[in-house]
């Protein structure tokens, strides 16, 4: 076996590991999607069946730059491979159905900028749209494999660019393949930076210009110049692809700059400052003259966060719980999960000290890793976040960021080299199981529990294809209803109206179809309401679980919540509304042309 | 482009490739060829202009090179949304107009023709071969896993019933149609009653399966509306209204007789097992 490993490398065993491990994943999700109630032990047996090995692997000091930068590839691949094996092929996270939406009007209509009425900034940064939209028309594919292969380019940038970014700090080859690995474990990693959302393209391209400005640092000055292109193109895409990711990509490079000047006293070059200028000056250009609904958008999510950050410290309001989902059927998480997940997360606390030493004795002159030993810290802080409710998702969003620096600062640690009775091999095996804890425990606290595997949104049964009710009244209103029909409707519903079903559907607070649907009795507020919103369908929809954009899309089971029926029947009190669809929970009442 | 090898390879090969991919009419097949056009070969050929001088070494030319041409890809539709639309030709003159250009522009600033382009691939031995081809099985097999419909027993099945105007009969006659997301192939009896007149109809539907009934025009005064009411009952318990929904009808100029509602006729590929009685 020996000789085997010797003569064919560790590549292609590796690889084999991980195509079972994705086997493995895809089977806990077949079993999932048929209603089995399958443990997420088999999920996670899978996951680290992909990556302990490359774990163990990367802790060697023998593997060539080149074998480590395929292994952090092949990982990055294969953790995305378990995002598809859940749900391929119909986008049902949160998010993707808007995007989706986005870049299938790009393609029906040619142009960029059309409406969207869930998430009416999205189309204001079509940078990932545009993307698949090329793949779209030119293929013919639908958006879900057009997204998927862009994503997964995505993917392997981030992967390759982080391997390269860590790789130029460090000087450590090894050290860089570590790091990389470590961030596999962000939170986020697994599920929501992997769905067809505008950022799963903008962070590979952030860290690639992060990239870049290392290298251009590192070469002599007279080849500076060369850098200059690649480095404002992906600036430019990253203003157009995403707010959040350009707004913390001038941080990051302002704070990189900031750094120099620290360790060199002086702001020339190689200084960062002026890219930092340029980011700053497209980000502020594109936000005022093309995506001023950004403010919209983000002023409440902030101005929320920094409330309830005050409200909860000031003992006004009480914390969040933690491992509580958003949703109103959301159930909680068992307590060896919870265990898995805080014994993650003080393993990295455990860890960080040791990486800042390692920092500080090896790296201080170094403005990347200080700026990288700041992000760090400034990751616990964010966790801090989650106690208070509405500072939730602004956390976890800035979690995603500032896990770079942790994972460079992490790799630092040591306990790859930790050789207790002289058997090297412990430090290694130890980090690797480490690792392995901190990937489950940080996809466990990054993703509700009751998510983590598929849920059926189409069965077979008795020789044919049946769909959920959601994905149903979707198809049903693509194919019978005008392209230019506008629906109101629950959260969940409306997203598969928008894809796949490609019609116009308005839900949320905004304009405030949510309680127009829950009131038990139509008040004198909804008619304007659906007249001034030009609404021709109102989508009812029984299911309590219907108004959770993560849990609604799938089958009901026998013990679903139903909401009163008087909030679903009193639409027939309204002059010349009809119910021209019914399949039990779900009913669409016609409003006519002029509701 | 002469002596420059991989920029003519990059050139000649990104044509082929959109042309190829343009027209060939199975997108999967034509991604094989899209892929290159649109997710390297852009980035290769803005690295090659903007380091003509000193070369970057692989793995980095490698990343840049996917990474620049996602770069492309999203702000090639903002250049696409005001010079021409975004349709697959516009999109293929774009990425060949940047990978042109761009190879031109490296050529241009090379002081010297580039070494023999020479690719290297892997020679793996056999095991090694089959090893990295279990593993590619095993994710083949992952993937058809994976897009499987599988039975859940335990979902809730359910049957769908609507009613929309028929087009192009300005509202005097209308659709009726009853797909079935049961869990099994189900009997049911649909009554449609347009005014006073009442329309029977029995089938058999299997899971999956859709049929329509075409109903009106009604009987009645010219322009007027009549209402009409569509329900469904299950066979094994008539007793008990499952489905129900209803809509207008509005009476043509010349109504004069009820014309037999036309059978069921399945919409879809997947047929009705046809009428019970």
């Amino acid at each position: 076996m020996a000789r085997l490993i010797q003569k064919t490398g560790h590549l292609a065993p590796i690889a084999l590991c991980a195509g079972l491990g994705l086997l493995l994943c895809s089977y806990a999700n077949a079993l999932s999607r048929q209603l089995l109630d399958p443990s997420p032990m088999l999920l996670w047996a899978g996951m680290l069946l992909i990556a302990l090995p490359i774990f163990y692997r990367l802790t060697s000091r023998d593997a060539s730059p080149g074998e480590r930068l395929a292994l952090v590839c092949l990982l990055g691949l294969a953790l995305y491979g378990v995002k598809l094996m859940r749900d391929a092929p119909i986008f049902i996270f949160s998010d993707e159905p808007v995007h989706a939406f986005n870049a299938n009007q790009i393609a029906a209509h040619s142009h960029l900028f059309r409406y969207n009425p869930i998430l009416p900034v999205t189309p204001s940064y079509p940078g990932l749209e545009g993307a698949t939209s090329a793949l779209m028309t030119i293929t013919g594919l639908s958006s879900y494999w057009s997204g998927a292969v862009v994503v997964a380019v995505a993917r392997l940038s981030l992967m390759a660019g982080l391997f390269l970014l860590f790789s130029r700090i460090s000087g450590s080859a090894r050290t860089a393949g570590l790091a990389t690995a470590i961030y596999t474990a962000n939170f986020n990693f697994l599920y929501w930076g992997t769905q067809f959302s505008y950022e799963s393209l903008s962070l590979p391209i952030f860290v690639v210009v992060l990239m870049a400005i290392a290298e251009r640092s590192a070469t002599p000055r007279e080849w500076a110049r060369d850098w200059i292109a690649p480095i404002v193109l992906g600036i430019s895409a990253i203003v157009v692809t995403h707010h959040l990711t350009s707004y913390a990509l001038a941080a990051f490079i302002a704070g990189l700059a900031l750094a120099y000047w620290l360790v060199r006293r002086d702001w020339k070059w190689p200084n960062p400052w002026r890219y930092a200028v340029v980011t700053v000056a497209l980000a502020s250009a594109w936000l005022v003259l093309v995506a001023s609904s950004t403010f919209a958008y983000l002023s409440p999510v902030l101005g929320g966060a920094f409330e309830a950050i005050f409200n909860t410290a000031s003992g006004e309001a009480p914390p969040r719980g933690l491992f509580e989902g958003r949703g109103p059927s959301a159930p909680t998480t068992p307590a060896l999960a919870r265990a898995v997940a805080l014994l993650a997360i003080l393993m990295l606390l455990a860890a960080l000290p040791f990486g800042l030493r390692n920092v500080w004795r090896r790296h201080r002159h170094k403005p990347f890793a200080l700026v990288f030993s700041v992000a760090a810290i400034g990751f616990f802080s964010t966790l801090a976040l989650r106690l208070a409710p509405a500072a939730w998702e602004t956390g976890n969003r800035a979690g995603e960021f500032l896990f770079i620096g942790l994972a460079f600062v992490l790799a630092l640690a040591g306990l790859q080299d930790w050789a207790p009775w002289k058997r090297p091999w412990i430090g290694r095996a130890a980090l690797t199981v480490s690792l392995g804890i901190v990937l489950v425990g940080d996809a466990i606290a990054g993703w509700p529990w009751d998510l983590q595997l598929a849920s059926p949104v189409r069965a077979s049964a008795d020789g044919g294809t049946i769909s959920s009710p959601p994905l149903a009244v979707a198809e049903w209103a693509r194919d019978r209803t005008d392209e230019d029909s506008r629906f109101a409707a629950g959260t969940a519903d409306a997203r598969m109206l928008l894809s796949p079903g490609g019609r116009i559907a308005l839900a949320g607070k905004h304009p405030d179809i949510e309680d127009l649907l829950l009131e038990p009795a139509i008040s004198t507020w909804e008619i304007p309401l659906l007249r001034k919103n030009h609404v021709r369908y109102i989508l009812t929809d029984s299911r309590d679980v219907a108004r959770d954009s993560t849990r609604g899309y799938a089958f009901s089971t026998p013990d679903e919540v139903i909401i009163p029926k008087s909030a679903i029947v009193k639409f027939r009190e309204i002059p010349g509304a009809t119910r021209i669809y019914s399949s039990g929970e779900i009913s669409v009442y016609d409003l006519g042309e002029q509701p | 482009m002469k002596g420059h090898g991989d920029l003519r390879l990059l050139t000649w090969g990104s044509l082929l490739c959109a042309i190829v991919a343009l027209v060939l009419p199975w997108p999967a097949i034509s991604l094989l060829f899209v892929a290159p056009l649109a997710l390297f070969a852009p980035g290769y050929a803005i690295v090659a202009a903007a380091f003509a001088r000193r070369p970057l070494d692989r793995p980095r030319l490698l990343v840049l090179s996917l990474a620049l041409s996602l770069a492309v890809l999203a702000l090639g539709g903002l250049f696409l949304n005001y010079l021409g639309g975004i349709h697959a030709g516009t999109w293929a003159i774009l990425l060949l107009l940047v990978v042109v250009g761009c190879c031109r522009t490296a050529a241009l600033r090379r002081d010297r023709p580039s070494e023999r382009l020479r690719l290297h691939p892997p020679k793996p031995g056999w095991p090694k071969l089959g090893l990295a081809l279990g593993g590619l099985a095993a994710v083949a097999a992952a993937l058809v896993l994976a897009s499987a419909t599988l039975p859940a027993k335990s979902a809730v099945g359910y049957t769908e019933l609507w009613i929309v105007p028929e087009l192009e009969s300005e509202g005097s006659e209308a659709l009726v149609g009853v797909k079935s997301e049961e869990q099994q192939t189900t009997e049911y009896d649909l009554g449609v009653r347009i005014g006073k007149q009442l329309v029977k109809r029995s089938f058999v539907l299997a899971p999956g399966e859709e049929t329509t009934v075409r109903v009106g025009p009604p009987v009645a005064l010219t322009g007027s509306t009549v209402p009409v009411v569509a329900t469904l009952l299950l066979d094994s318990d008539p007793s008990h209204v499952y489905r129900r929904v209803e809509s207008t009808l509005t009476a043509p100029a010349s109504t004069v007789t009820v014309p037999e509602p036309a059978p069921a006729a399945p919409k879809s590929t997947q047929t009705a097992r046809g009428a019970k009685r």
